[in-house]
Formats: structure tokens, sequence, C-alpha cells
């Protein structure tokens, strides 16, 4: 575990050195963060300019659910989505996934840690901004244990989204190239921001158990808002261990299947 | 020919991408569906629940035709192989043209099986269009790509003076879809918001084209959005023109 921090560590001032010496790239990729945030806002004013609840959730209540998600996704983002993108596109058809698998630690780990991206730390600090407004907008009240338990299960729904990053990428042990699975990730991620009673009972069941994205989000933040669901917890605690042995399965069958492109 | 090649080279990947493009719209079906009948209204903004679901089936499909993706002059230009169109016997703009216009196509037909499993799976809500509507909606369409086109190509120029232009692009195709309606009707917009939106040319790349398809522009207010897409296509070429020929005097051709 320590040695993997150590890891990261270096990694992290690596990636501090290399964009900071570029600091249009971080201007651009915050500034689209924040756009993406505007233009939401502005859809959700017009949806509620019609309506006073969105599946029983208020404005500020979807917004807070909204920024909650990003948040998720802006961590994972600049945590993992580098290596991954890395992994997806170039790594196998390249063969230089070798580098990775020689290292006497675990693979897909070092893969995913290996290109973070600080300006999504950025961009997730003005998302935790929007959280708090929510909350203070919205005279949300919040009571000590629904806190306590929101950061339990968001600890939980941010390795899940991790779990599942890999689950859309390993594929491309089998097929070279498959990035588009990680942008099926970054589609999928849309309907994290929306209360799971949007979506009819059949594809709800799917998103929260088959392909658990709206799970990450939603369950956190209803836990938040309303009395805390023993089912909740227990749950989002299991599929996190089911699909992380499930992602580690898979990736460990991809490395016996995985030959060098050769020099 | 090559465009093709190059874009099937990984055909998983290619397929996969365009399912993931059809979770736009069964995300806003869902959304738009559940603010209908759960706040019992039966217009927004003049707009029924089918033609809400239509526009957003429509623009799913324009955003096939949206050419940010398939143009490659900053690229090129950047890493130096504009070098390579520049010594041909040909006009390195019309090859880039053509070649944007081959992924295009590919891209769309690679798209209709899903389009058609859209239509199926939402069928109570699309409409179909008039065939005069859907002539005017596919001419409205092509003129759509070549303003779009000639918008985009004045940021890909911009390489030639200030470097490596993705970030940028990234950035302005996603101001642009949203001021072109891509993530809502523009009528939806408030008042004062709506006549800024209006203003601006690129209502013409998705909101004119769909309201067109739903029937909601009479005929002698489709030609007037004609002419003004043709003049603002001819001011935007100009403009790139302009960035162009001062950029290729500048370039050296090393790349990165």
């Amino acid at each position: 575990m320590i040695k993997y921090l150590k890891i990261n560590w270096i990694l992290f001032k690596n990636a501090y050195i290399r964009d900071s010496k570029i600091p249009g790239v971080i201007l651009s990729n915050v500034t689209f963060h924040l756009l993406d945030i505007a233009v939401t806002i502005v859809f959700f004013k017009i949806i509620f300019s019609n309506i006073s609840e969105l599946a029983g959730w208020n404005f500020y209540q979807v917004l807070f659910l909204y920024a909650f998600a990003k948040v998720i996704i802006s961590i994972n983002n600049g945590w993992f989505r580098g290596g991954l993108k890395d992994f997806a596109t170039e790594l196998i058809r390249r063969g230089d996934y070798d580098f990775y698998l020689i290292k006497p630690v675990d693979s897909m780990i070092l893969v995913s840690i290996s290109q973070p991206r600080i300006y999504n730390f950025i961009a997730a600090l003005f998302e935790i901004g929007i959280c708090f407004y929510a909350v203070w907008a919205g005279h949300i009240q919040i009571g000590l244990i629904n806190f306590l338990w929101f950061l339990y299960l968001s600890f939980f729904g941010l390795i899940l989204y991790y779990f599942l990053s890999i689950l859309t990428i390993v594929p491309t042990f089998w097929f070279i190239r498959l990035w588009s699975l990680q942008d099926l990730m970054g589609r999928l991620s849309q309907v994290m921001r929306y209360p799971s009673g949007v979506f009819p009972p059949f594809i709800r069941t799917i998103l929260m158990t088959v392909f658990p994205i709206v799970a990450v989000a939603y369950l956190p933040v209803y836990t938040l808002f309303y009395p805390p669901k023993m089912e909740y917890i227990i749950y989002i605690a299991l599929i996190t261990i089911v699909f992380g042995i499930l992602a580690n399965f898979i990736w460990q069958i991809g490395n016996k299947r995985y030959s060098s492109a050769s020099s | 020919m090559v465009s093709f090649k190059n874009t099937l080279a990984y055909k998983a990947d290619f397929i996969i991408y365009i399912m993931a493009n059809m979770i736009f719209f069964f995300i806003y079906f869902a959304l738009w569906k559940n603010i209908y009948t759960s706040s019992g209204v039966t217009e927004i903004s003049n707009y029924s629940l089918s033609q809400t679901i239509t526009y957003y089936f429509i623009v799913a499909l324009i955003f096939r035709f949206d050419p940010v993706d398939s143009m490659y002059l900053g690229n090129t230009i950047w890493n130096g192989n504009f070098t390579n169109d520049l010594i041909k016997p040909w006009n390195a703009i019309f090859v880039d043209i053509v070649y944007t216009f081959n992924e295009l196509l590919l891209s769309v037909l690679l798209y209709i099986p899903f389009c058609l499993f859209i239509f199926v799976a939402a069928h109570q809500y699309i409409n179909i269009s008039s065939p005069v509507n859907l002539i005017y909606f596919l001419i409205t369409l092509l003129l759509s790509v070549f303003l779009a086109m000639s918008f985009y190509y004045i940021i890909h120029a911009f390489c030639f003076h200030f470097g490596d232009q993705n970030a940028n692009l990234s950035l302005i195709s996603y101001i642009v879809a949203f001021l072109a309606g891509g993530f809502f009707p523009l009528a939806f917009l408030p008042g004062a918001l709506k006549t800024v939106f209006i203003l601006l040319p690129f209502r013409f790349l998705f909101d004119v084209p769909t309201n067109i398809y739903l029937g909601k522009i009479a005929p002698s207010e489709i030609f007037l959005s004609w002419g003004q897409m043709i003049l603002w296509t001819i001011l935007f070429f100009s403009i790139f023109y302009m960035v162009y020929r001062t950029g290729i005097k500048k370039y050296t051709g090393t790349g990165r």
C-alpha cells in the first residue's frame, strides 16, 4: 500500500511539472468543466421552470446530485482516466504494456495511475463548491449521521466508478484498440446526474445492478438527504467488492492473453 | 477511400462509438417523458412531448453530420504532415474537405442501423416529417455542414499562428453545440437569452434544421434561413482564408 502511495506521489509531482509548463491546457480544460456546469445549470433551470420536482427531488437536490456526480467523475478523470485512455488506445496496440508488466507492482493499478491530470482536481474543487451552494441555497438540513454515512457511501462510490471504468477498457486486451468503450463510460456517466426515478423500472434495475453507474452518486446523495437505508449501505459495499473482484479477474485473464507487439 | 479504411481499421471501436452516441437520445427521452407525464403538461414552449422527443432524435442524427471530429487540418499543420499535401499538385484545403466528407458519410452510413433501432424503440413519440419538409431539412442539413466546416476551419487555421488547437476545438465545439440547440430546443430558453441565441449563426446547425423537419418554420422563413446560412458561410470562409494565407507564410513544416 505504501509502495503505491509513493509511486502515486511521484507521478503526481511529474504531472504537476508537466501540466504547469502548458498553462493554456489547464485553463482550457478547467474552462470546459465550468462551461459544462453552467450549461447544465441553465438546462436544469429550464426543466424546473415547468415542474417543481423531478422524480421527487427539487432543484437544489438535483443540483447537488449533479455536482456530486461531477466530483466523482473529476477525481476519477484526474487520477485514472489518462492512464486508462493510454491503455485503451496505445499500450496494447504498440506493445508498450510490457513496461508495466515487468514492474514489481500490480499492472492494473500502475496503468491506471500512470498519467494523472491535475486540472481535473481543480475542476473538482469548483464542483464541491456547487455542492455547498446547493445545500445552502436550498436550505437542505443534513444530520451528522447522514453526513457520516454519505462519506462512507461516497468512498465506495468512488471506487465502484473506478472498477466500472476498468471494465469498459479491459476488452482492449482482445480488441487491441477500444477507446470507444471509455467514451461509453463518459456517456453513461450522464445518467448519474439525474435521480434514478427518472428512468423506467427495467432500465433503473440495469443501471443499479448489471452496470451500477447510477448507484455511484445516487445512493450516497439519497443517504445524505433522506433517512439512511441499511440496504443501500450494505449494497454499495457489496457491489463494489463484487465489481472489484470481477475487474481484477478479467484483467488477469487479459494479461494471460497479452502478447507483446515485439520490436 | 483512405478515410474509409482508416476509420474501419478498428471496426469494434467505431461501432461501439456510434452505439455510445445513442445513449444521448435515450437519456433525454427518459428525462422529458418523465417531465411531461409527471407534471401533466401537454406543451412546453409550443413543443408537445412527441415534438420534443423527435427534436432529440433528429439532433442525435445531426450530430453524425457534425464535422468537428472529422477535420484534420489543424493536426496535419501541427505535426508537419501538411507539407505532404502542400507539395502535391492539388489544393490542400480541397483534399481536407473531401476527406472530411468521406468520414462524415461513413459515420452516417454506420449510424443508420442504430438510427433505425432508436426509431423502433421510440416510434410512438417520433413524428414523421412531410416529404416537402424532409427535402427542405436535407438541404438545410447540407448547408449547415458547410457552415460548420467554414467556422471550424478558422480555428484550425489558428494552428499556424498559435500552435495546437485541439483543446480549444473541444471547448469551442461544446459551446457551439449549446448555442446551436444541441442540448435542448432554443425555444425553451427565456426571452432575453433566446434573443441572443437567435442572433448568432449557430442555430442553423441544429435548431433550425430540426424545426424545419418538425414543420415549425414556414417556407418563406426557410428560404430566408438558407440565404443567411450562405452569407455566414461565405463570411467564415473569408476569415479562414485570410488566416490561412497569413499562416502559410509562417509555416515551416517541421512539425512536433
